[in-house]
């Protein structure tokens, strides 16, 4: 089946988003950057395409399962197939990391095994249904992991820690820059046995499941025409017709999402957007933050790395806030120092926090102001967007200042740039 | 007699109210009250008071105004005053203002008027164009018809003539509150122990929207009760601010800058209450004679023009000498045309006469006081250091 692709490569996340010819999004795909950016393009497209064989494989099923069993038996399969995934690469980075290692250093070695060894017991357990984890990237699951269970190890084993992580530091760059291997058909029986066997109880005809994966297995999925927008754009690894901005692609996505958008704002890592489009989707007028990135997630990012918490535990902190301690300055660099200021002056965690997603919010409001404000259904994007401290701030000033219009917010936003490529990647085909 | 921190209590809470309570109040007091709004530098507040009308003295909106449509009226590489004036009008906390004065200080406030004439096309907005050349038959006769034109406008908008006695009564008020205005500074420069810079300042703050009668009542009620109270002296710097005369600083810089170890003794902050420099005469063409004061007898500011390079920082100079300051902090909003381009100059006249001098930038909403506390500090210490060698 003909598959159009658009690829969103943003400062810190790149997103891919596989459309089948009715412009249904099949599946999308979500990677860390690097700072290599055809690596990070290739893993968010097969990420992509196995989500969209997992949609194949869930209309396959349709009418087989009651909808409570299929999302169960979809949950188990999707978190198997990342189960896998984590192992092809945890594999990966064991081999890097002994061959990193001087021949004769045994001792290493053998610690080294059974750090591995335990992560790979583990791993099971958190990727189960339900379970929660910080990240889905491996970076971050395998870093911190290593960081846990090594220091366990080495201090068991009477080796210096720092030996583990000059190993693992050194290796996890190798892994990340090595996209992982295709291998879709044994990956995805393995997961399907594995869920299988999770749900004893499901009543399921084996034959026609195995006959509907079999076939979400070997759909070939043609690649028709491939779009890139983003940030690092001009580094696709595609020709030039095929690089859309991505002003024009979140204007478009956030159209394909919400038809009667009018206006978009995007908060992104490096900067924030506010987007007019007509009623088609095009964009009619836009402004971007200037100066510097100050207010965008990136600063939210400081902000999580200064207090040591994660950036997804910002905004439920700050909802607990009893009062919002005013922050003038959006500066990225000075945060850290603001931060300690405020906490100096002995304001509280949340009321602090609170505050500086106020300050991002209005930034954001200033720039949607001169982007000609706000007229009718409005629609937030962007990593931001999934903040929900951020998100209230933003409602309450778009009231305040626009009345009563419509606030759209997609879970899935952070792929409406990719949406939007992956609509023009439709249309080239189309004209 | 009022304590100290019951007038402080009632300056600050003028300060602090964005909505402009005060003066809607005032001007609901009485059926036909006209309300004047004027930017820094200088405008003749006592042409508008002879009209029977209430000077407003507008200095942005401060650290607390959230700017949200301001910013998109300008470009980003300019100072913060104008964006959150616009703020204030838009978010209709300026719809009490009857008339606008917007002073030739720089391109932005003339920007300003022309934006205000756009927005508000019922107020009666003036841009207050004073001449740059200071010689009698030319600054000073153009500047008498500056006058005049603006106090046509202004009995445009109070609805009757504002005859020559009523001008004078207004320059003999505008006399003594300015009497009582330097009266403040020289105690400050006297005992800055006990007229902290921050208070001081709000006082002088209250000056921009009361009526200037009760202005100078506060400032002597709070002359009596500076005096009377004890504060203990601390062993701090004494230092003059320059180049805050237009955009204000947030109130905790001026903080700040004390708790660091430097006593202002002399500041430009709001120089339209000191600008002449000397009372205006009672007697005579009340009009010919405000502007003689403005031509002759007025401070030096970087929004008026010195031909003499050589005269260039005099005024600055002589204020560190009879204020006894031992330097000078050069503190300017950021993007301030002419205050950065003025400070150079003003610089190296201090340096020649080794008048010590460190500078920095604020927006009205800085909110960084380490670096602010960090330099102040600093300063504060080499000077004792100097000093001592
Ligand atoms: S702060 Fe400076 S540049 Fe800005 S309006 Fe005032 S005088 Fe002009």
């Amino acid at each position: 089946m003909k598959c159009y692709i658009g690829i969103d490569l943003g400062s810190t996340t790149t997103k891919a988003l596989l459309l089948d010819e009715n412009f249904n999004a099949l599946g999308h795909g979500i990677t860390n950057s690097r700072s290599n950016y055809e690596t990070a393009t290739a893993v968010a497209k097969q990420e992509a395409r196995t989500a969209a064989r997992l949609t194949l494989f869930r209309r396959g099923l349709s009418g087989m399962l009651d909808s409570g069993g299929l999302e169960a038996l979809m949950d188990d399969l999707e978190s198997n197939i990342r189960l896998e995934q984590f192992l092809e690469q945890l594999g990966d980075l064991r081999d890097t990391c002994s061959s990193y290692i001087k021949n004769g250093d045994g001792g290493v070695r053998e610690a080294l095994n059974e750090v591995f060894d335990r992560i790979e017991t583990e791993a099971p357990e958190m990727f189960k249904r339900g379970a929660r984890r910080k990240s889905d990237f491996f970076r971050d699951i395998a870093g911190s992991r290593v960081m846990h269970i090594g220091e366990e190890v080495a201090k068991d084993a009477g080796i210096g820690f720092d030996t583990i992580i000059n190993l693992y530091d050194k290796s996890i760059i190798d892994v990340e820059n090595r996209p992982p291997e295709g291998g879709t058909d044994v990956k995805f029986a393995r997961a399907f046995a594995r869920a299988i066997e999770g749900a004893p109880d499901m009543e399921l005809d084996e034959t026609k499941t195995k006959a509907a994966l079999r076939q979400a297995i070997d759909t070939e999925l043609e690649e028709a025409y491939v779009v890139g927008t983003g940030y690092g754009r001009v580094t696709l690894p595609f020709p030039k017709e095929h690089i859309r901005s991505e002003i024009l692609c979140h204007g478009l996505g956030a159209h394909i999402m919400y038809p009667n958008t009018r206006t978009v704002l995007d908060i992104g890592g490096q900067d924030t957007k506010a987007i007019q489009v007509d009623p088609q989707g095009i964009v009619e007028n836009f402004q971007m933050n200037d100066r510097c990135a100050a207010g965008c997630g990136r600063y939210l990012g400081y902000i999580a790395d200064e207090m040591n918490m994660g950036l997804h535990e910002l905004g439920p902190m700050a909802m607990k806030a009893t009062k919002s301690v005013r922050i003038n300055s959006t500066c990225t660099v000075f945060a850290g120092a603001e931060l300690r200021d405020r906490l100096a002056l002995g304001e509280k965690r949340e009321d602090i926090l609170a505050g500086l997603h106020r300050a991002i919010i209005l930034r954001a409001m200033s720039i949607i102001s001169r982007s000609g404000g706000i007229s009718d259904q409005f629609t937030f994007t962007g990593g931001v967007a999934n903040n929900e401290a951020a998100v209230k701030e933003l409602k309450k000033l778009v009231v305040e200042n626009y009345g009563d219009v419509t606030v759209n917010i997609d879970p899935a936003s952070i792929y409406t740039g990719a949406l939007g490529a992956a609509t023009f990647a439709r249309r080239a085909v189309e004209h | 007699m009022k304590e100290v921190s019951e007038i402080v209590e009632y300056c600050q809470g003028l300060y602090d109210d964005l909505e402009f309570t005060a003066v809607r109040e005032w001007k609901d007091a009485e059926p036909g009250r006209r309300v004047i709004g004027y930017l820094p530098v200088y405008v003749p507040r006592e042409l508008i008071h002879a009209g029977g009308m209430l000077p407003l003295g507008i200095l942005g909106g401060g650290e607390n105004l959230e700017v949200i449509h301001g910013d998109a009226y300008y470009q980003s590489y300019i100072c913060r005053i104008p964006r959150s004036t616009v703020e204030l009008a838009v978010t209709n906390r300026l719809d009490f203002v009857d008339g606008m004065l917007f002073p030739s200080i720089c391109d932005v406030i003339r920007n300003l008027s022309g934006m205000w004439k756009l927005m508000l096309p019922d107020v009666y907005v003036r841009y207050f164009d004073v001449p740059q050349n200071y010689r009698d038959d030319i600054g000073g006769s153009y500047y008498v018809e500056e006058l005049k034109e603006l106090k046509q406008g202004l009995e445009g908008v109070c609805g009757r003539k504002i005859g020559d006695d009523d001008i004078r009564r207004s320059i003999g008020i505008y006399n003594d509150n300015r009497k009582l205005v330097n009266a403040v500074y020289d105690f400050r420069a006297k005992q800055p122990w006990k007229a902290p810079s921050s208070e001081v300042y709000i006082l002088m703050r209250a000056g921009m929207v009361l009526p200037v009668e009760e202005h100078s009542q506060l400032i002597q009620d709070y002359l009596a009760a500076a005096e009377a109270e004890n504060r203990p002296m601390r062993d701090n710097c004494r230092i003059v601010v320059q180049g805050s005369f237009c955009e204000q600083p947030p109130l905790s810089l001026i903080k700040s800058i004390e708790l660091a170890g430097c006593y202002i003794v002399d500041d430009d902050y709001m120089l339209v209450a000191r600008w002449l420099l000397e009372d205006v005469p009672t007697a005579g063409d009340p009009i010919a004679n405000l502007a003689e004061s403005f031509i002759k007898h007025s401070t030096e500011t970087a929004a008026k023009y010195e031909p003499d390079g050589s005269r260039k920082g005099k005024h600055l100079i002589g204020t560190a000498r009879s204020r006894a300051a031992e330097g000078v902090i050069f503190a300017a909003p950021s993007f301030c045309d002419p205050a950065l381009l003025d400070r150079p100059m003003l610089a190296n006249a201090l340096s020649r006469e080794n008048i010590p001098h460190i500078s920095f930038k604020y927006a009205e909403n800085s909110g960084q006081m380490q670096p602010i506390r960090e330099q102040a500090g600093t300063f504060a210490d080499t000077i004792k250091l100097w000093s001592e060698a």
